[in-house]
């Protein structure tokens, strides 16, 4: 690494415009974050014009700042509200609400905050360092690998939540059976749309997930007395004294999860998605205390908020290396890439090696400045603990509204958080678990897609989908997992049930 | 309300059948034997196989198939789980007609009030609500809510 390359480059992250531009998005992307509705993607996407007025290293500096820190606030809402702020929050919402209702909020948001920070830290240092060789790995994934990886996650995901395994599949089912839903399939019919133009372009996460966590919640609060909020749960407390401790305590889940984090990241379609997911999977396996999963532990809080932060960074190594999007937040950065007249690709090193140096840097600074605005966001957000729930509610249920709606500017996404607050509310009274739904959901188009490309390819052959190294490796990764699920299940029922 | 495993087994059983008979309404892509209708088809054996096991594993426990929830019998609580789900169907229906303002107003009135609110409580929070959450929304997030019959101010 040249150091004139990183001065020049260095001097334009020090540009006054640039800080300005990254303490604001940082704040706008915050709020994003912690509002129930609003997606990290659709915080991006919002940004774009913005981007037409700013020179290309504080446009970029924007979408990298907002984005990042809109991913981490989305755990804000999902501790205090169990209502996740973002996709990749919902994977640990049950966890974190469970703490606040322990009275342990300010170790569940600490935790969250803290190794977001590490997390991103260390995606960005494997960014920096090995950008061009990792990229080349993800570029030689066919179908038969992107297959494997993602019955990875969504098998993991069936295996995360407590209680019964066959319930967690079958909401998987349903989730991916909800994707088919629209025009959004490898060969472009119309499914299961009734004649509907709204359902011809498939059902929005958002307004499914608002229903499923939002409303649902809302509905078991208003059906028994409403309390005042009780002390234990406002108390957030000066978390960052635990900090130190957790991470000694957990520095191999930290690790875990920032790894697995960059490297679903750098494979286009997964992103913070499913990292936090299958990292929650991963911790829960190979904790040494797995029956306090689900019961507010913070263990898994700490692999998986690393890992989903981490991700967004190796999300950006195709992308400036190839020109290829990890993920939707990257797909439109990529526009303002291209808008600005930096062109991703390999020869970016060459042609713009400043730049793209730069745009590494911002990552780190992002991710330095969550820490104290993020904090600052947690001490505002605690408030909302200390409002009575006869006032919160309604309050939610309108941000519910006007948030489902701003997603396609349609009524009808009011009827999805219906329909899906009903049913969130019914499946959870009945335990089946809601996290894998909207995994099946988030992750149904990409395995669809694979798989009736591999099966196109295999022209019959179905051996074609393990006989590639890495789609082997994959392949047996997620034979073990759900055979050794399926033998602690069967050994957990004879234990409870001896014959 | 909670109903017993044997019977979401059955139901998970009618839906796998469905999904899968759905399959075969899609056409195969061209010069292919596969197509839109695969992977319902697919989804559709998987749901039935859990379904199965879900009636093997955890069904035949329960002596109760279907159970009432304690909140279904109380007046109080059955009016607010109503109201929230009123709301959401109000604002649905009237939105367009009656614009965002006052279509959130009313929903938010109804549910403040309904939840032991005072008048003056609820009217200043509605209107506060309705008011803050239009303004962000409409001019700063740039969302194209409905205005109705009022005036476009800003």
């Amino acid at each position: 690494m040249d150091m004139q390359i990183l001065s020049a480059a260095f001097s334009l992250v020090a540009d006054p415009t640039v800080i300005l531009v990254v303490i604001a998005s940082a704040c706008y992307g915050l709020f994003i974050g912690c509002m129930p509705g609003l997606s990290a993607t659709m915080g991006t996407a919002l940004l774009v014009p913005l981007t037409f007025f700013l020179p290309p290293i504080p446009a970029i500096a924007a979408i990298i700042t907002a984005s990042a820190m809109a991913i981490f606030a989305g755990d804000i809402p999902g501790a205090l509200l169990r209502i996740p702020g973002t996709p990749a929050s919902a994977a640990y919402v049950a966890e974190s609400h469970s703490m606040t209702l322990k009275g342990k909020a300010g170790t569940a948001l600490g935790a969250s905050l803290w190794f977001s920070v590490l997390g991103g830290l260390v995606g960005s240092a494997v960014m920096i360092g090995l950008s061009q060789p990792l990229a080349e790995v993800a570029i030689n994934f066919s179908s038969f690998e992107y297959f494997w990886l993602v019955m990875l996650g969504l098998m993991a995901a069936a295996f995360v939540s407590t209680g019964s395994t066959v319930k967690s599949l079958i909401m998987l089912i349903i989730g991916l059976t909800v994707s088919c839903v629209g025009l959004n399939n490898p060969a472009g019919i119309p499914r299961y749309t009734f004649g509907s133009t709204d359902l011809m372009g498939s059902l929005g996460l958002i307004p499914i997930m608002v229903g499923l966590f939002a409303i649902s919640e809302v509905l078991r609060t208003v059906s028994v007395p409403m309390k005042d909020p009780a002390p234990a749960a406002v108390v957030l407390g000066k978390p960052f004294r635990e900090m130190w401790a957790l991470t000694k305590k957990f520095k191999w889940n930290f690790f875990r999860g920032s790894l697995t984090g960059t490297a679903l990241g750098l494979q286009p379609g997964a992103g913070p998605d499913m990292a936090a997911y299958i990292s929650y999977s991963v911790s829960k396996k190979l904790s040494k205390e797995p029956e306090k999963f689900g019961t507010g532990h913070v263990e898994g809080i700490v692999e998986a908020g690393s890992a989903n932060n981490s991700a967004l960074s190796g999300a950006w190594i195709p992308t400036v290396v190839f020109g290829i999007p990890g993920d939707t937040i990257t797909a439109i950065a990529i526009g303002v890439l291209f808008m600005k007249g930096i062109n991703p690709g390999p020869m970016i090193f060459v042609n713009n090696p400043q730049d793209i140096y730069a745009i590494f840097m911002i990552f780190i600074l992002a991710n330095l400045l969550m820490l104290p605005l993020g904090w600052m966001t947690i001490k505002l957000a605690g408030n909302i603990l200390k409002v009575p729930s006869r006032v919160l509610v309604p309050i939610i249920v309108s941000l519910c509204i006007v948030g489902a709606f701003a997603i396609n500017n349609s009524l009808f996404d009011i009827g999805v958080i219906l329909v899906f607050g009903i049913f969130g509310y019914l499946m959870e009274e009945n335990d089946f678990p809601l996290a894998p739904l909207v995994l099946g959901v988030v992750l149904g188009p990409m395995l669809e897609l694979n798989f009736i490309a591999s099966l196109m390819k295999a022209d019959g052959n179905l051996l074609m989908f393990i006989t590639r190294p890495v789609a082997g490796a994959l392949a047996a990764v997620t034979t073990i997992l759900v055979v050794y699920s399926i033998i602690s299940a069967i050994r957990t029922t004879r234990r409870v049930r001896p014959v | 309300m909670k109903l017993s495993d044997d019977i979401w087994a059955l139901i998970f059983l009618i839906l796998a059948i469905v999904l899968f008979s759905s399959g075969f309404q899609f056409d195969d892509m061209p010069g292919q034997s596969i197509g839109a209708g695969t992977f319902p088809k697919v989804l559709g054996c998987a749901l039935a196989i859990c379904a199965m096991t879900l009636y093997l594993n955890e069904g035949r426990k329960s002596r109760t198939y279907a159970a009432l929830a304690q909140w279904a019998r109380s007046p109080v609580y059955l009016g607010n789980v109503v109201a929230v789900l009123g709301s959401l169907v109000f604002f649905a229906l009237t939105a367009g007609r009656l614009g965002y303002h006052l279509s959130v107003f009313i929903c938010l009135m109804i549910m403040l009030l309904k939840f032991g609110n005072t008048w003056r409580n609820s009217l200043t929070i509605a209107a506060v609500t309705a008011f803050v959450s239009h303004l962000f929304f409409y001019q700063v997030l740039r969302v194209p809510l409905p205005w109705g019959p009022l005036p476009v101010i800003y």
